[in-house]
């Protein structure tokens, strides 16, 4: 589970990405790191890698390009418990960047209340969208594991997210 | 398509891994409780914890028994669709539905129950938001439908143990039912067609099928809703000349049960192919056996036993080649039945998307020494939606 080689930003990167999902419409970066103000250049950075660190699922997949159709190329993607999304390169690439991190809100438009939910619901509702995705074709190569967030679960918890991502796995 | 026994198999895994969370999660319900704290309460017994648990932040009694729900339904509705495809399986289908339904643990509940699954089912519903705003991409609507469909397996799952009804008639004829219909129609053709696509593979994987509708009335009108996104306006369905097919057998020694047997199952052929592609048609026809329009004949290619040699053979091949549902392939195992069913076998089915004479030498002098002994092909090509009466080149 543990990362040997965690990606970094490239600094044009990371301004396209935090002008995306923290000024365009800032309420949601805000929601999510609970700031009364604008999230900053700076806070975006440290919380996509501590959403990184932090993620309770991880998988390396080709996810479908949904703006231009196709597929992206093999990506690592994480998710932490407050449904924050990071997307990094591959863990064998080098040099290894981020490539995105934003708030999952399921085609709709965010809802703080979603925040309120349990961590592990959060989860467990990514994963079914994984599993409609899978049913659309919409992804593919992808093989999902726990990751480091879930250090911090009891052991059914932990049993049940590793069973189900067993079972999500088997239908991949 | 998955084949009905892996699509079965998967809803087994599932309802496996939540009906003993939902079993738990219920004992530990208080029924003095209200219904918004008993579905808010961790899913696990507390006395096993980790941090991350006391922080509140592990799986909710409400999650637990959405899943639960939600699999149950699933299973149900398929069990409606493969009790219609294989009727000499229903027994065994109501037992494996029987292991998992867990009427006695809600109804100790009593009204604290059923007030638990109603305020469920009114947390869960996708159509609490306004939705104008999300329906402006086919990847929202997708995506949406698929949530819908949840929704509706999850309902039907509330049935098996709920003795009111819940709010699958909130959603039928609602602004939310409206709206994703008038969000389909508006889309412009590539969108439309992009949708279809996805829905079609999403709900046939689903086994949410055009042909097969379930018994449930909410859940079939509901589930018409999400077909209706799996179709293009302008777009025919499948097309199949029976008559055409028919034709080729005039000048053959066969009798007016022969010609009632082939058009039963080139219109059983239709209803299949309205949602599983020509391609996967086998995987679907030939898993179990039995299947309904197809249950007095032999199928290739098949992957269970081959069993009792009947009349009629239908052989469908999908590419070129020499596997298992490539053309060589099928031409062999059609040989190899010839001659394991000889004397019984008199009519032989041949339908494939690969058309191509040279093909047929290496079966050519079978084919021919079947015939001299009253065997009857009947051959047709694919192409597109449209299957056309095609005879053997020789």
């Amino acid at each position: 589970m543990t990362t040997l080689k965690p990606p970094v930003w490239r600094g044009w990167s990371l301004a396209q990405h935090h002008e995306k999902h923290c000024v365009d419409e800032p309420d949601c970066f805000q929601d999510v790191l609970d700031s009364t103000v604008q999230v900053a250049q700076n806070e975006y950075e440290i919380a996509s890698e501590r959403a990184f660190q932090e993620a309770f699922i991880q998988y390396d997949a080709k996810e479908a390009n949904r703006q231009d159709g196709g597929f992206y190329p093999m990506r690592h993607y994480r998710l932490d418990g407050r449904s924050l999304k990071t997307i990094a390169d591959p863990e064998t690439s080098s040099p290894r960047h981020f490539r995105s991190c934003f708030h999952v809100h399921y085609g709709k438009p965010h809802d703080p209340e979603e925040l309120n939910k349990p961590e592990l619901d959060q989860v467990f509702r990514y994963l079914e969208k994984l599993e409609d995705d899978r049913g659309q074709d919409m992804i593919s190569n992808c093989k999902v594991q726990v990751a480091d967030g879930t250090k911090s679960l009891g052991s059914r918890n932990l049993l049940q997210l590793a069973s189900e991502i067993n079972r999500l796995n088997d239908k991949m | 398509m998955l084949s009905p026994s892996k699509r079965y198999k998967e809803c087994i895994d599932e309802l496996k891994l939540w009906a003993p969370v939902a079993l738990d999660a219920v004992r530990l319900l208080d029924p003095n409780s209200e219904p918004n704290a008993m579905l808010e309460r961790p899913a696990f017994d507390l006395s096993d914890v980790g941090a991350a648990d006391k922080r509140g932040s592990g799986l909710s009694t409400g999650y637990a028994l959405r899943r639960y729900f939600l699999a149950l339904g699933q299973f149900v509705n398929l069990l409606d669709v493969l009790s219609e495809l294989f009727p000499n399986r229903s027994d065994q289908f109501g037992k494996d539905l029987d292991r998992f339904v867990l009427r006695q643990e809600f109804q100790i509940l009593g009204d604290s129950g059923e007030r638990v699954l109603a305020t469920l089912a009114h947390r869960s519903q996708p159509g609490h938001r306004v939705l104008s705003e999300m329906f402006l991409k086919v990847d929202d609507l997708a995506d949406s439908l698929c949530e819908t469909r949840r929704y509706v397996d999850f309902l039907r799952g509330t049935n098996e143990i709920s003795q009111i009804p819940l709010s699958i008639d909130l959603l039928l004829r609602s602004p939310w039912e409206n709206e994703l219909r008038q969000s389909m129609d508006v889309l412009e053709y590539p969108q439309r067609k992009e949708l279809a696509d996805r829905m079609q593979t999403y709900l046939s994987k689903n086994y949410v099928l055009n042909s097969m509708p379930v018994s449930d009335e909410h859940t079939r009108r509901f589930h018409e809703v999400l077909l209706s996104a799996t179709r293009v306006p302008g777009e025919k369905m499948y097309n199949i000349d029976i008559d055409g097919f028919l034709d080729q057998m005039t000048e053959s020694d066969v009798s007016d049960n022969d010609y009632a047997e082939i058009r039963r199952t080139l219109e059983g052929l239709a209803g299949i192919l309205s949602d599983v592609p020509f391609g996967d048609l086998s995987d679907v026809l030939g898993d179990w056996g039995g299947m309904r329009s197809f249950d007095d004949i032999n199928i290739i290619p098949s992957v269970g036993k081959k069993g009792t040699c009947h009349n009629t053979l239908l052989a469908t091949a999908s590419g070129s080649g020499a596997s298992r549902k490539g053309f060589l392939g099928i031409m062999r195992q059609v040989r190899r039945h010839l001659i394991d069913c000889f004397g019984r076998t008199r009519i032989v089915i041949l339908l494939t998307d690969t058309w191509d004479p040279a093909k047929f030498r290496e079966s050519r002098a079978d084919i021919e020494a079947h015939r001299r002994r009253g065997v009857v092909f009947i051959t047709g090509v694919v192409s597109g939606r449209s299957i056309s009466p095609t005879p053997l080149p020789f």
